[in-house]
């Protein structure tokens, strides 16, 4: 089986340049235990930051937003060269410079820094602003077991198929892609049966404060943080409601649960580039 | 291979641990608060204010001087237009006093006091004639009390307008101050008053509305009583006259009386002769010809001797009378001034004493602060 796979990628040698790698078998049972264990104790992290995050001195919450930005990194950052390194065998000769120059450096490692710093951002201000709340945590726990089984099973069924190059990020996408619908769908139906403020004779000065006035913390970077996020969410609730009251047009309500489908799709994927970020070289990906 | 499996079953037992704690734990667990300021709900002019509770004492401090500030300008205000209203109080009566000497030392002023006289001694209140007199020539001529009325309410309205502009200007200063925490009226707020709001336009609206009609009021009733109590002063002071005329009278009095109409008779008796009933009443006419003639020319005398002394004392009697009818505005308009602002500075003290009473209210009536 394996040379036959071999025989393969000697085949596709000249053309795509691909190296020739062990390819690396699907991931034992235990090994999954070993990711769930790791995950779920990411999670139960993040509610441990929860609980304190509007306590926590600035220097905290830094410190903890800068080892969640450098997991996230590590994700990112391998799959964002393996992504470049089939960009470059689609388009380049092997022999050509551009080769070398464009296989992921400093720039890529800084966009991707940029992009974990972000996420990281939004996932621990989501996570403050989430609370105690019992449902969400308990999704949480769910989204790990799905995210590890989905990358189980697309593990299973691409090994034989997928690139042992490429698939590292091929697992990546479909536990992310598999386990993010699932979550985005079920924080939608969340949100929609959640009781709101009622915004229908405010003005939107009115529910922004009222909303962000609510969200305090110890640090000044937290309370901010929270506020902008809460504001975001008060925008939506008042929106929401102004357009049933007045009865706007359905692609203006659409543009509403636009919104709240990009901010819950934010949370989402920033607690997925984390599960990826903690399992980046797991699964002997090899890619980087 | 046996370690694998245990650990294996490890990693199973630790997965299902973390996710039967997480899945138990998640609502069990509180998450903590930041310590934040006590704030206060402040409603100003329709304005909402969230004021921390460490800049209430400066805010309490600075309307307690402002509100005595404005008081203190408001008593120099209104002393001067009150001075300036006695005078023109008294000014006609003043001008009445020659009128009243001329009656006095006339022959109807000495009968009437005589009159007084004669009833005094059969055990009536024959003084109140004279004092009546001089009461009716002096004030009700010159429409006195309806005039003092004019000035209680002129002074009461200066007070109504002092109390509004040191408002007015408390206003202003509350607002410049507490514009950093300007805040957007709470949800709902048109629909059903926040409880935990502080209405401070209370201080300056209805209730002081109120407020400034009972000062009205109050300063009339004030200045009725300032009537009957200056009216008392300037009867004593006309009574030292009345007396004075009282006691000429009085020394004309039993003698004189007798002695006029020993001479009234006499002199009737010369002009019309001894006898015959014609004698009688030719000498009735002559004595009460005689009688007058006397009176009139005794009254001229003692008007010529004393009209300037009693005019003196009247004077001095009407300038007793103005000082206490001022002193006693005066100090109605104080007292009701002090009391109208006292009552302002008390309800700002409580509507901004941010420590123990508020959170003592706060328990107690459903709250006037605001935690987080």
């Amino acid at each position: 089986m394996f040379k036959q796979y071999d025989w393969l990628l000697c085949q596709n040698e000249p053309m795509t340049m691909t190296p020739r790698l062990p390819v690396n078998a699907p991931a034992e049972q235990s090994r999954l235990i070993g990711h769930a264990a790791m995950l779920l104790l990411w999670v139960a992290a993040l509610w441990l930051f929860m609980l304190q995050a509007r306590v926590l001195a600035t220097g905290w919450v830094v410190a903890i937003w800068v080892v969640v930005s450098l997991v996230m990194l590590r994700g990112l950052f391998r799959r964002a060269r393996i992504r470049r390194r089939a960009w470059r065998s689609a388009y380049l000769y092997p022999e050509s410079p551009w080769n070398r120059r464009l296989r992921g450096g400093v720039c890529l490692f800084i966009i991707q820094l940029g992009k974990a710093g972000v996420l990281a951002a939004i996932l621990l201000l989501t996570a403050v602003r989430i609370g105690e709340e019992p449902e969400i945590w308990r999704l949480m726990l769910v989204a790990v077991l799905l995210f590890v089984l989905v990358r189980a099973i697309a593990d299973r069924v691409f090994w034989r198929d997928a690139s042992p190059v490429y698939r590292p990020e091929l697992l990546a996408r479909v536990g992310q892609w598999g386990t993010g619908v699932v979550m985005v769908l079920c924080l939608m139906l969340w949100a929609l049966v959640q009781p709101q403020p009622d915004f229908r004779e405010a003005t939107l000065e009115q529910a922004l404060w009222h909303v962000t006035d609510r969200e305090a913390a110890a640090s000044v970077v937290v309370e901010k943080g929270t506020q902008w996020v809460a504001a975001w969410q008060g925008a939506e609730q008042w929106l929401a409601q102004q357009v049933t009251a007045l009865d706007q047009p359905y692609w203006f309500r659409a543009g509403v649960w636009v919104s709240v489908l990009v901010r819950q799709g934010l949370f989402v994927m920033a607690l997925l580039v984390l599960f990826n970020g903690v399992l980046a070289g797991r699964l002997r990906d090899g890619g980087a | 291979m046996a370690g694998r499996e245990r650990l294996k079953g490890l990693g199973v037992v630790l997965v299902g641990a973390l996710l039967v704690a997480g899945w138990y734990g998640a609502g069990a667990f509180h998450q903590r608060e930041a310590p934040r300021e006590a704030r206060l709900h402040l409603v100003l002019d329709g304005s909402h204010y969230r004021v921390p509770q460490s800049r209430l004492p400066a805010l309490q401090a600075r309307s307690g001087i402002w509100f005595r500030q404005g008081g203190a300008l408001a008593r120099e205000g209104l002393e001067e237009r009150l001075e300036r209203g006695m005078v023109r109080l008294f000014e006609p009566v003043e001008k009445q006093v020659p009128a009243f000497l001329d009656w006095y030392y006339s022959l109807g002023g000495e009968y009437t006091r005589l009159s007084g006289w004669a009833l005094e001694k059969m055990g009536f209140e024959g003084r109140a004639l004279v004092v009546g007199r001089t009461e009716e020539l002096l004030f009700e001529e010159t429409d006195f009390r309806s005039r003092l009325v004019v000035l209680e309410r002129g002074l009461a309205t200066d007070a109504g307008r002092y109390a509004e502009r040191t408002r007015t200007g408390w206003r202003r200063m509350m607002k410049a101050a507490l514009s950093d925490y300007e805040v957007p009226p709470p949800l709902n707020h048109a629909r059903e008053n926040d409880p935990r709001a502080l209405d401070l336009d209370g201080l300056s609206s209805g209730v002081m509305a109120d407020e400034r009609s009972r000062l009205e009021n109050r300063l009339a009733l004030s200045g009725a009583g300032g009537i009957a109590t200056g009216a008392l002063v300037w009867r004593t002071a006309t009574r030292a006259a009345a007396a004075s005329g009282g006691r000429v009278a009085a020394a004309r009095g039993a003698g004189r009386v007798a002695s006029r109409a020993g001479s009234a008779a006499l002199a009737g008796l010369g002009i019309c002769g001894a006898t015959g009933p014609l004698a009688v009443g030719c000498g009735l006419v002559a004595g009460t010809a005689a009688w007058i003639s006397i009176d009139w020319a005794m009254i001229e005398a003692d008007e010529w001797a004393n009209r300037d002394r009693l005019e003196q004392r009247l004077r001095e009697g009407l300038n007793g009378v103005r000082d206490d009818l001022r002193r006693q505005l005066s100090r109605a308009l104080s007292e009701r001034l002090e009391q109208l602002n006292g009552r302002h500075r008390l309800r700002i003290r409580r509507t901004l004493t941010p420590l123990d009473t508020i959170k003592k209210a706060a328990t107690q009536g459903g709250g006037q602060t605001e935690h987080g």
